[in-house]
């Protein structure tokens, strides 16, 4: 039973961080029609810019002034803050000037960037072509021993929750938030009713690229190690999930990065030699998924135009 | 060709509701307001939609459901509101689709290259100048050109003759007059007329809004309003139909 | 007589550019890094000018009509090339790399070309092929001729299944499936051990003709070659073959049919273009393409692992095409021979080769997304023919 249990939090824990990615890639699909392919990687370059903040003396001489709780939340954030300003380079280099071109070509571009980031960590990077273990930020206390629940799995679980409603009330209560959903409905609309599209996109690449930071720190505390090439298979996986859950929908974003992580994780711990196909699994079920329910398990089914 | 009940809805909406139609050696005006299910019409006999329920009957046999390039193969073609061909392509790559359903080739013959093979090619191109040459004898010098640098008349005229160069049965024409001033349609206009006078075996289905237009090539008109066929009658008849005159004024 | 002289005018023209694309193509194999790129430089800025002075549909119209001028050219240069590098094996290595990379983008084409389904498994495919034809000649010691076809075979068939989800998706759709059946063969692959697993397939046999291996030297016209010279020679056989097959299939109906879907799906569908046959025909072909190839590469390397066809391989498949020009059978070869040439001089800097390629990618992207040689109006010669009557 306890087996299970802590079966379902690795999960969930997994699925938060499949959310927080998939969410990413559905504002970026939302606004500009286009799958950011890069997302992976620059969540990885968080990951890694976090680990060079811990290593200067940013952090005793925050703890000199800040209980240590709220000194690792700063470089948290300011290692989210770095790639949200990655992300908006990225925007302006790789992806506006393909804007209304074929789909193909922002699609190899961001695929071609997302290397180069990782290639420029493993060169610059102190040996950083191997594994890097992260250090441990959040706290490893257990909350029950009997039920393996540990301070780490509820603070990654509810950071996502967190920051999930934070984007939630953001999109839906504030002005910008607003227009970027006019933007991702109706572009031309949202130009007639003299929205400021342009802005809204820009603001919109500046929170994706925030939210991918930040799961980036937590893909990273919960694998403990980071390596320069994990972007591409969690690229992978987030952009799964989002197919799954329905490209464009935030909630969808969650139910199928949970999927993905439900099923990676089980595949591992109940089919004997699974965990070498619990990725083949995941796969699998996604291209059941585009198959059969291309529209995902929350998207709006759309009737072709003919 | 006739149809039986046919029906399709969309997520609840009927947009052709338990429509009759028959057609046999003529030319049918179909009318309607806007979002009375012409164009849905025309795209269930294409086979580019399933119908939900209904029958659509072509020379005795049942194509519903038929694919619809198994459609067009059986003798059916049809053009588009929106001019659509392919415009990376040139008129006379765009004149030869029109032929893909006749072709004899096989992929593998197309790699071998046999002589019959290439024969067929050069015929194909030779048919495809001559209707083009009946349409507008400039576009037989112009046929390598992209169609992104021909006039909008001048890609109606294409689209038509890409439908009618495989021979068809029946010809559907979706707005053919859209978009152009009233001396090209008066132009697109003759241009259809020369297709009946060529070939008296071909029907045709004609949305139009242009009464004129209905009024000189239709020998019947065939009214929509909401899904459902209102009246089934002359042009002249039709004008006097009290329903038609709501589902426009009214509806 | 006016006739005359413009004609062999266009001659000379063919016979000029032709014998420039060969010494370009020569002094970028031969050369260091530095020279290769600014070899291909200069050849991009003469492309680019010829294009500007509105020459380049002459030059298209003057190998219309001289063809066979062209190809003899190219033919010369192919033969000759393992004199002209003087039996250095390294160079040859390179070029035959690069013969065998061209095969495969060549098959790539027919789905990302032009049909525009891009797919990301091309390494999957070309990967059957090598596996296919290195395990069933190593396990069951079969001829590796015979296992060169059961790879195209297996290929073709893979191909098949994969182009399955190209008739319900496309976009970005398709594009992620693609992925996912690529990392998915990847990762099967690495945990079958039957297959090798991560330790690859050692010791594949080279091909023998009437017990002459083709990993023996030979002397040819008073000049010792190295063993790579005969692969040389085969692969460039079917590579022309190839090129010949996919040049016939672009002028045919089927290439016609290819870009239909590309433009209108539904205009190509009403023109009577049954897209279930098309779409997967697109698919089975290229993946043959790929896996002869890689049946090829195989017994040529006689190691393969599984570094060789994962997803990285994969997109720079898509790169040659891209920077080839899509669509068009010559600019795809170019493309293939130019990256495999890049690259191979790149491995003095192993670190930054992934880097080169992204950002070789990205500047195509941004600077020229048609490709060096882009796609052009397919032209069947004159279209008027007098004696020709139309088939009513």
């Amino acid at each position: 039973m306890s087996l299970l249990l802590s079966q379902v939090i690795n999960a969930i824990m997994l699925g938060s961080t499949y959310s927080l990615i998939a969410i990413g890639f559905s504002l970026f699909f939302g606004v500009m029609d286009i799958v950011v392919f890069s997302a992976g990687d620059v969540a990885i370059v968080a990951a890694f810019s976090i680990l060079v903040l811990m290593g200067t003396q940013m952090l005793p001489v925050l703890d000199s002034l800040l209980p240590h709780a709220v000194s690792s939340v700063v470089i948290v954030f300011v290692g989210a803050m770095i790639t949200a300003l990655l992300m908006l380079l990225m925007y302006r280099l790789v992806i506006k000037p393909f804007e209304g071109k074929s789909p193909l070509m922002p699609l190899l571009s961001t695929i071609a960037s997302g290397i180069v980031l990782r290639e420029l960590i493993g060169i610059f990077y102190p040996q950083g072509r191997n594994p890097q273990a992260f250090p441990q930020m959040l706290p490893s206390g257990t909350i029950s021993s009997s039920l393996m629940i540990s301070w780490r799995n509820v603070i990654i679980i509810l950071a996502t929750v967190f920051l999930v409603a934070l984007l939630y009330w953001f999109v839906n209560k504030t002005k910008i938030g607003l227009s970027i959903q006019a933007v991702s409905q109706n572009r031309e609309a949202a130009m007639m009713v003299g929205l400021n599209w342009r802005l809204s996109i820009l603001v919109t690449f500046l929170i994706g690229g925030f939210l991918l930071g930040v799961s980036g720190f937590l893909v990273a505390s919960y694998s403990e190690v980071v390596r320069f090439d994990m972007g591409s298979m969690y690229g992978l996986k987030g952009f799964s999930a989002a197919v799954v859950g329905g490209l464009g929908s935030m909630f969808g974003g969650i139910a199928g990065g949970m999927l993905i992580a439900f099923i990676e994780v089980f595949v591992t711990a109940y089919i004997p030699g699974g965990s070498a196909y619990s990725g083949v699994a995941g796969f699998l079920m996604v291209i059941v998924f585009i198959l059969f329910k291309p529209e995902g398990i929350l998207g709006e089914k759309t009737v072709e135009k003919v | 060709m006739q149809t039986e009940s046919l029906t399709i809805n969309f997520g609840g909406l009927k947009a052709v509701d338990e429509v009759d139609f028959a057609i046999a050696d003529e030319v049918v005006g179909l009318l309607g307001p806007n979002g009375s299910g012409k164009t849905t019409f025309l795209n269930l006999v294409s086979g580019i939609y399933r119908p939900t329920s209904g029958k659509i009957i072509f020379q005795q046999e049942d194509i519903t459901g038929s694919g619809a390039h198994v459609i067009r193969g059986k003798g059916i073609a049809r053009t588009f509101q929106t001019n659509r061909l392919c415009l990376n392509l040139s008129i006379i790559d765009n004149m030869l689709l029109g032929l893909y359903s006749k072709k004899k080739s096989t992929w593998w013959q197309a790699i071998l290259q046999p002589k019959q093979c290439r024969k067929e090619l050069r015929q194909n191109i030779e048919k495809c100048l001559q209707l083009l040459e009946h349409f507008n004898p400039d576009l037989v010098d112009k046929a390598y050109d992209p169609i992104t640098s021909i006039a909008l008349i001048d890609r109606r005229r294409i689209e038509i003759a890409r439908a009618i160069v495989g021979n068809p049965r029946l010809l559907l024409l979706d707005e053919p007059t859209a978009g152009l001033n009233s001396e090209e349609t008066t132009q697109i206009i003759n241009d259809i007329g020369k297709i009946r006078q060529g070939d008296q075996q071909i029907c045709m289905i004609i949305i139009e809004h242009d009464m004129n237009v209905i009024s000189s090539i239709c020998n019947r008109v065939v009214v929509l309003n909401a899904g459902k066929k209102i009246a089934d009658d002359t042009y002249q008849e039709i004008c006097k139909n009290e329903q038609v005159q709501t589902a426009y004024l009214g509806g | 007589m006016q006739r005359a002289a413009f004609a062999s005018k266009n001659s000379l023209v063919t016979l000029l550019v032709s014998v420039l694309a060969c010494v370009f193509l020569y002094f970028a194999l031969v050369g260091s890094l530095f020279v290769a790129l600014t070899v291909i430089g200069l050849g991009l800025a003469l492309i680019v000018f010829g294009e500007y002075m509105g020459k380049a549909e002459a030059i298209h119209t003057a190998f219309g009509e001289h063809r066979i001028l062209g190809i003899a050219v190219l033919i010369m240069f192919v033969l000759t090339l393992p004199f002209l590098l003087k039996g250095n094996n390294y160079l040859l290595h390179i070029v035959v790399m690069g013969g065998i990379y061209s095969v495969v983008a060549l098959g790539l084409n027919f789905q990302m070309g032009s049909t525009g389904m891009v797919n990301f498994a091309t390494a999957a495919f070309f990967g059957t092929g090598a596996y296919t034809s290195a395990l069933l000649v190593t396990k069951f010691s079969i001829s590796p001729w015979l296992g060169t076809v059961s790879g195209l075979a297996a290929a073709a068939f893979l191909g098949l299944l994969f182009g399955i989800p190209a008739l319900k998706t496309r976009g970005y759709y398709l594009s992620l499936v693609t992925m996912a059946l690529q990392v998915i063969f990847t990762l099967m692959i690495i945990n079958t051990s039957w297959l090798g697993g991560p330790n690859g397939v050692p010791g594949i046999p080279a091909y023998n003709i009437a017990g002459f291996s083709f990993k023996t030297s030979v002397v040819l016209f008073g000049m010792k070659l190295p063993y790579q010279a005969n692969y040389y020679y085969l692969v460039f056989a079917i590579l022309g073959l190839a090129v010949l097959v996919a040049g016939r299939l672009y002028n045919s109906h089927v290439g016609l049919a290819w870009n239909a879907i590309e433009q209108d799906e539904i205009v190509a569908v009403t023109q009577g273009i049954n897209q279930t046959k098309i779409k997967l025909l697109a698919f089975a072909l290229g993946a043959a393409f790929a896996g002869l190839a890689g049946a090829l590469y195989g017994h040529y390397t006689s190691f393969i692992g599984v570094e060789n066809f994962d997803f990285s391989i994969s997109l720079i498949f898509i790169c040659m095409v891209l920077l080839g020009g899509m669509d068009n059978v010559l600019g795809v070869v170019l493309g293939a021979m130019l990256l495999t040439i890049v690259d191979e001089k790149l491995r003095d800097f192993a670190d930054y080769r992934m880097l080169m390629y992204s950002l070789i990618l990205i500047i195509i992207l941004l600077a020229r997304s048609q490709g060096l040689l882009p796609k052009r109006i397919r032209k069947y010669g004159k279209l008027r023919d007098s004696k020709i009557e139309p088939n009513f």
